[in-house]
This record gives structure tokens, C-alpha cells and sequence, in this order.
């Protein structure tokens, strides 16, 4: 059974890598408090739709809260009889009260004192939990590792870290899928002309993303949407708001406060990724640097 | 690892669940007795491999990246599986008992209406937010609507009344706070006689003390039906007052109308009188604030006013005895403070005073800016109580006035924390040399599960002037700031 829902009533943004094509037989994957994820059933191609403050997600939808409480109802209560969506609806709304926002991360100057208060904030953050198997630390202390071997151009030990780190910990998103995103993004601020400018990084960085590539397979599907966003060069909102933090000492905190609180371990994990790819990027002069200047 | 440890895993195929959930999931599962290590991750390879490494993955197991393992390694077997269901049920959120599944609470309107198709009302109470969509779909499924959440947008009650009106059903409120239908009470209510009189209110406390007044007269109510303070407005336009005419008027058990409200718009009013006025049966229109005028409408603009004229239309009698016997005295201040749980009774104090020219300053405690995270003064007393004993210590308050609201829904014993902090008051004023004055009323009657004979001593005892209502109590501390200016007056002729 297929059902049609209701367009958005009020305004809503679309990311700019919405796949129309997908929209007419969805079936449901999660319905969270303030947010679902739809996969479509003919494409496999993941529908995140948000709404409150969780902010847009590749190839979705951020609706205004109002409108979100009612699909979260609505979606409920076709969970229980198994029913798929047509969001058809959507695509003609999107043309009057539809917003289309860019969720590619541009270039930004990273800035030194911001990437050492980051670095100094997470050094404090407390290890989310003593049960080994559910502890993203293994996976966030390889960040570092990770983020040395791109800079300094090995691409064999790039790929061996990231394919160690593919799938690796706990999360819905995996710990280390969300380290690799991070680093993605740190690599998309540094992509100025002359930052990273060496063959070897070069040939490091097109490792990673091949590793990336061929490992998506081998983790969740709610990764292999984000994993796969990150390759193109585009993030989820927040994700842009905490990569855009290395530019402003003074967003820092707030910007990691805020990524304590997505998920469990995801907002840290990103953070651990992006963070110290920014500091392998300036060459870790970050180290003597005050945390406040 | 000892060899007496159990490893237990469950694995469920593509089941997606939150990170934070199942976090909390592992962690409520290891804090039970005996069991060692809790895993729940995502079945990917690599985690797989984790699992492995770590002795918490049996041999033959070959999940999916997308299916979830949940691994339990206790003392014994059975102490692992029990941890094992615990954590299944909370993903599925459903309670296993031995070995029974527990009942399932119906989570959406359609459920409910599944377990009991005979509904024919839904009580909404969520944040404001949530609340639109929840009448949505009750109005949806043709049932009326009792909606005591406040908070909800001007537009949504609009469009929400429209489509009740357009159903003929009634949506109470939002921020509706009384209604009795059929004799059942919905939210704050009183235990009333039933009768005659059918009352329409776009105000809670103002239906509540009507309809003990009306009690109290021997005259009672067939139905209340509240409409929500906005819905006489211009924007809403009477939209469900107009559904309520329709029902009460075809109600073989209603004789009289009486609507309730603040002043509506003029255009409201309007349309309001006209449509009481071809009625067809006696209608008392209580307009607060409203000039008094008999016609085909009675109008009063006070509660006690518009409960006399619809106990006098079926041939009773509102005696206010109680407190009658009270005589005013010239105040030690001038300052007359009022101190309200119910908006509308503070309504009406500012238009009796504001009449008589007293100057005074009346707080409705039940306003948002008093009750912001805090419970509403007439569940939780305790917030007036601070507000009395500064009164007592404030030496420009010569006059208290305060109400008590029982009935369903209120305190158990709401006179206790007030006749407490009107004693203290009381006594720090007369340590100061002055003398605080207290009046008020209590909105209830006989049948009230809080005792009204017990409360009313309660407030004596402490020094509290009862009266029989609240317009009452008002017209005391009326004639007590009268007097007042008039001693002042004659000491300055006598300086002068």
C-alpha cells in the first residue's frame, strides 16, 4: 500500500542534491522524535527529512517543526500498518514554499587559535562509555594517525587506517564513519590552492576516498548516505556550522557543546576527524598556541 | 572470562535504531545483577570483528551491516537472555512478562478509537506544539474535542475551528480549562447539581464560579461547555460558541442559555446577541466589563450578576449570605492587592474596583509569567503563599484579596498553605503596627471532594473575611478603601 502525504504546509528547505526521482514509493526506515529517514524502495537512495533543530541532511528535507510533528503522527501510524509514501506532493510545494540550500562545504581559512581551543576542548570531553565494545575511542584515537598519514602523503597507510576504521564502532553511524567524515570536511576547508598542494597528498587524499568508495558497502546504510555526501563534497548542516567553527575562536564552544549533543558519540566522533585533520593541516602549530587569545 | 560466564545474542535484521537509544539500552542492561558486558552496535565487519576480539560473538553468526547485535555476557545463561529481552523490549517498547507480552497502550487516536469505538470525545493535553496535529486527527475521526493545551498558534485554532464547525463538532478551547458534558466534568471542575441551565464559557474560573453560584441558588447546569478564551474574538470569530448554541439549543434538558466571556469583539457581540436573542428560550449574556441592560438578552457584566439572572430565569433565588453580616473599616494603608489563582476572578475584581475608582494592583498567578516551569497556583498553592507573606511585610497593603478554587482538578486541601501565609502575613503587619485585612471567597461547593465547610474554616481561622462570592468580596474591599479616603479626607480638613 502506497500512500501519498501531504505536502509541507509552511515553508521548508530542500538540499540541493534532493533526488526527485526518488520520492514516489518510500518506505521507512526510522521515525525518530525530530526526524525520519525514508529509503526509497527502487533506488535505495536514503531520504533524511528533519525538522526542530536537528538542521538539513544531504538529500533531504528540513521542515518547519509544525509540519514535522505532523508527518511524525502521520508516519507513525503507517509504521505500524507497513505502508510506503509517495512524497510527490513535495516536489510541487518545493516550487512555492520550497527553499533549496547548498549543503557543499566551501574553502574557509582554518584558523590556528580556534583549532587549538577545538583541540583542547576535546582533550577534557568525557569517554562516553567503560564497555569497550560500545567506546568510540578506539576509533577517534585514530583520527590523529589518519590525518598525519593524508597530510604528510602515505597513501598506503591512509588506506589501511581508513579501512580499519569503515563500519568500526558503536553508533547507527558508526564511530569511525563519522571520524572519516570529519576528516573529509577538514580536507574540503584546506582545498585552497597551495594548502595541500604535494603529489603525495594528493595521491593520499584519492586514497582516502577510494578507500571510502569501496568500503561503503561494508557499513550502515544511514553511513553510506552520509559517507557518500561527504565524498561529493557536501554535509549535513551542523556538520557545516562545527567545520565552519575552525574559522571563529569565539564559535568553537558553541559549536561543540552543540555536537555533544548529536547522537550518542556521532558529534564528537566528527569533531575528533575534522579537528585533527585541521591541526595536520597547519602543521600542528596549534601545540603552542594558547586556548584563548 | 571465567567458564561458568554465558555469552546470549540476539541479532535483529535491519533495525534501525538511534545511537543515544542504544546507548542507554547497553547501559540499563549492564546494570543489572550478573551480567558482565553489554554490546549493541551496528553489524558491520568491522564491528563484527570487535565483537570477535573481545569474546562476545559466537561462531556461525553472519549478519548484515544494517542488522543490529545486541551481545550479553553474564554469570549464567538465564541472566543473559533476561537482559536480552529486557533490551529487546526496549527497542520495540513493549514490557515482556513472564513470557507474556503486556498490553500495548494505544499510541495514536486511530488506535484508541480501535480499543473503544464508542468515543465520542478526545481530551487533548500535550505542548502546544503537538496539540494541532492531535485535533487534527480527532476532528478527523469526527470526535469532539476537549483541548486543554495552551500554547497553540491563533491560526491553527482558527482553521481547526473551521473544520469543527464545518463537522459540527465542538473544540473546546485551546487552553480550555472546564467543561462538564452529560454531567461528566472535563479538567477544572466542580461537583454542581444538575438542572436546567446551559452554560457556554470562554473562560474556566468564570464557569466555575457561575455554575457554584448557581449550586448554590439550587439551580443547576445541564451542560458547560467551554469554548477557549480567544474564541469571541475577532480572528476566531465565535466559531465554536456557535456549534455549542446548536447543541445546547437542541438539548431537551437545557431551559436557559448563559454565555460567559470577557467583552467579546462588537461585530462578536453582535452576532452573539442577535443569535441569543432568536433563541428561542431565556439567555443571559455575562459579559465582563459590560454594562448591565435587560431586554431580549439579559446582560450582566459581573459572574454574580449573570448567575442571578439565570437562577431568577428558572425561578430561583442567589442569596448571598455568606459574609454579608461583614462590616467595612478604614484600611492602615490605602494599597488594595489582590492575589488571584483564577484569571477570570481577577478579571473580575479589576472591573468592580476599576468602577469604584479604587486604585489596586491584582495579579492573576495563574498568568504565564507566574507559572513558567512551575505548576498552576490552583494545583500547586504554595506559589501564592510566597506572594501573601510579602504582603504582610509590604506596609502600602492595607487590603488582601484573595479566591480559592476547589473541585476536580484543584489541590486537595488548598486553604491550608493559604491560611498559613495569611496568618504569618497578618502578624508581621500588626508587629509592624498595622492591621492587614483579608478577603475573599471560595469557589466550590457542598459535593467538592476538598470539603467546603473544612476550607472556609480553614481561611477564618486565619483571619480570612469570607464571602459568598468573589464579586462580594470585591464590594467589601470597595467599601473598605471608601472609607479609607474618607478618614484621610477629614484628617487633612482637620490639619487644614
Amino acid at each position: 500500500m502506497t500512500q501519498g502525504v501531504a505536502a509541507p504546509r509552511h515553508p521548508f528547505r530542500l538540499a540541493h542534491d534532493v533526488d526527485w526521482s526518488a520520492l514516489d514509493r518510500l518506505d521507512i526506515i526510522h521515525v525518530g522524535q525530530h526526524s525520519t529517514l525514508l529509503v526509497s524502495s527502487t533506488t535505495g537512495i536514503l531520504i533524511p527529512v528533519t525538522w526542530a533543530d536537528r538542521g538539513l541532511a544531504p538529500g533531504g528535507f528540513a521542515l518547519d517543526e509544525r509540519d514535522g510533528v505532523r508527518l511524525r503522527a502521520h508516519l507513525v501510524d503507517l509504521q505500524r500498518h507497513r505502508g510506503s509514501l509517495d512524497l510527490g506532493a513535495w516536489r510541487q510545494a518545493a516550487a512555492s514554499r520550497g527553499f533549496v540550500t547548498d549543503l557543499r562545504l566551501p574553502p574557509l581559512p582554518i584558523d590556528a587559535v580556534a583549532t587549538r581551543r577545538a583541540a583542547l576542548l576535546l582533550e577534557a570531553d568525557p569517554r562516553p562509555s567503560s564497555e569497550p565494545t560500545m567506546d568510540p575511542s578506539t576509533q577517534r584515537e585514530l583520527a590523529p594517525a589518519l590525518a598525519a598519514a593524508i597530510v604528510g602523503g602515505d597513501p598506503s597507510r591512509t588506506g589501511a587506517l581508513a579501512r580499519s576504521l569503515i563500519g568500526s564502532g558503536p553508533g547507527a553511524t558508526p564511530a569511525g564513519d563519522d571520524v572519516i567524515v570529519g576528516v573529509l570536511a577538514a580536507l574540503q576547508l584546506a582545498a585552497a590552492p597551495g594548502l595541500l598542494p604535494t603529489r603525495r597528498t594528493r595521491e593520499a587524499r584519492q586514497m582516502l576516498r577510494a578507500v571510502v568508495a569501496d568500503g561503503l558497502p561494508r557499513t550502515t546504510a544511514a553511513s553510506r548516505h552520509q559517507l557518500g555526501a561527504a565524498l561529493s563534497g557536501s554535509f549535513a548542516e551542523r556538520c557545516l556550522h562545527l567545520a565552519g567553527a575552525l574559522a571563529d575562536p569565539d564559535a568553537v564552544e558553541p559549536a561543540y557543546v552543540a555536537a555533544r549533543g548529536w547522537g550518542a558519540t556521532s558529534g564528537i566522533d566528527f569533531m575528533h576527524g575534522l579537528v585533527s585533520t585541521a591541526r595536520a593541516v597547519l602543521g600542528d602549530g596549534t601545540a603552542a598556541l594558547p586556548a584563548t587569545a | 572470562m571465567t567458564s561458568t560466564d554465558a555469552l546470549s545474542v540476539r541479532v535483529f535484521p535491519r533495525l534501525y535504531r538511534d545511537s543515544v537509544t542504544l546507548m542507554a539500552l547497553a547501559a540499563a542492561a549492564q546494570k543489572a545483577d550478573g551480567v558482565v558486558r553489554v554490546g549493541a552496535v551496528m553489524a558491520t565487519p568491522a564491528n563484527l570483528a570487535i565483537l570477535t576480539e573481545a569474546g562476545m560473538l559466537p561462531d556461525g553468526l553472519s549478519p548484515a551491516p544494517d542488522d543490529l547485535i545486541i551481545a550479553v555476557r553474564a554469570t549464567d545463561e538465564i541472566v543473559a537472555e533476561h537482559a536480552l529481552d529486557l533490551a529487546e523490549a526496549g527497542l520495540t517498547a513493549q514490557e515482556a512478562i513472564a513470557g507474556e507480552r503486556a498490553r500495548v497502550l494505544p499510541q495514536t487516536v486511530r488506535e484508541g478509537l480501535a480499543v473503544d469505538a464508542g468515543c465520542t470525545i478526545a481530551a487533548v493535553s500535550t505542548p502546544g506544539t503537538y496539540a494541532p496535529v492531535v485535533v487534527e486527527q480527532a476532528l478527523g475521526h469526527g470526535l469532539h474535542v476537549f483541548c486543554f493545551s495552551d500554547n497553540v498558534a491563533l491560526e491553527d485554532e482558527v482553521r481547526l475551528k473551521r473544520v469543527a464547525a464545518g463537522k459540527g463538532l465542538l473544540l473546546m478551547g485551546p487552553d480550555c480549562g472546564t467543561a462538564i458534558l452529560d454531567g461528566v466534568p472535563l479538567g477544572f471542575a466542580n461537583a454542581v447539581q444538575p438542572g436546567p441551565i446551559a452554560m457556554i464559557a470562554a473562560s474556566g474560573t468564570g464557569a466555575q464560579e457561575i455554575s457554584c453560584l448557581l449550586d448554590a441558588a439550587g439551580a443547576g447546569v445541564s451542560q458547560i461547555i467551554g469554548v477557549g478564551g480567544r474564541d469571541l474574538s475577532e480572528d476566531v470569530g465565535g466559531l465554536t460558541t456557535g456549534v455549542a448554541l446548536d447543541l445546547v439549543l437542541a438539548d431537551p434538558g437545557t431551559e436557559v442559555v448563559l454565555v460567559v466571556s470577557k467583552p467579546p469583539s462588537a461585530a462578536v457581540a453582535e452576532r452573539l446577541l442577535a443569535r441569543l436573542a432568536s433563541a428561542g428560550r431565556p439567555a443571559v449574556a455575562c459579559l465582563l466589563g459590560m454594562e448591565d441592560s435587560d431586554g431580549a438578552v439579559t446582560v450582566r457584566g459581573t459572574l454574580e450578576g449573570g448567575a442571578a439572572a439565570a437562577a431568577a430565569a428558572v425561578g430561583r433565588e442567589l442569596v448571598l449570605d455568606i459574609g454579608a453580616a461583614a462590616q467595612p473599616k478604614p484600611l492602615s494603608a490605602a494599597g488594595v492587592l489582590g492575589l488571584y489563582t483564577g484569571g477570570t476572578l481577577a478579571s473580575e475584581a479589576k472591573i468592580i474596583l476599576g468602577r469604584a475608582g479604587v486604585h489596586a494592583e491584582i495579579l492573576d498567578l495563574g498568568d504565564d509569567e507566574y507559572t513558567a516551569g512551575r505548576p498552576h497556583p490552583m494545583i500547586d498553592p504554595s506559589a501564592r503563599a510566597e506572594h501573601v507573606l510579602r504582603a504582610g511585610s509590604n506596609a502600602e497593603v492595607g487590603l488582601l484579596l484573595v479566591d480559592l478554587v476547589i473541585g476536580y482538578g484543584a489541590a486537595p486541601d488548598p486553604a491550608a498553605p493559604l491560611a498559613d501565609a495569611v496568618r504569618e502575613a497578618r502578624q508581621a503587619a500588626e508587629l509592624d503596627g498595622r492591621t492587614l485585612v483579608v478577603a475573599g471567597s471560595v469557589c466550590g461547593t457542598a459535593a467538592d471532594p476538598q470539603g467546603i465547610d473544612g476550607q472556609r474554616a480553614a481561611l477564618r481561622d486565619a483571619g480570612v473575611e469570607l464571602f459568598a462570592s468573589n464579586a462580594a468580596a470585591v464590594r467589601f474591599a470597595v467599601a473598605c478603601a471608601s472609607q479609607t479616603e474618607r478618614v484621610s479626607d477629614d484628617r487633612q480638613e482637620e490639619i487644614q
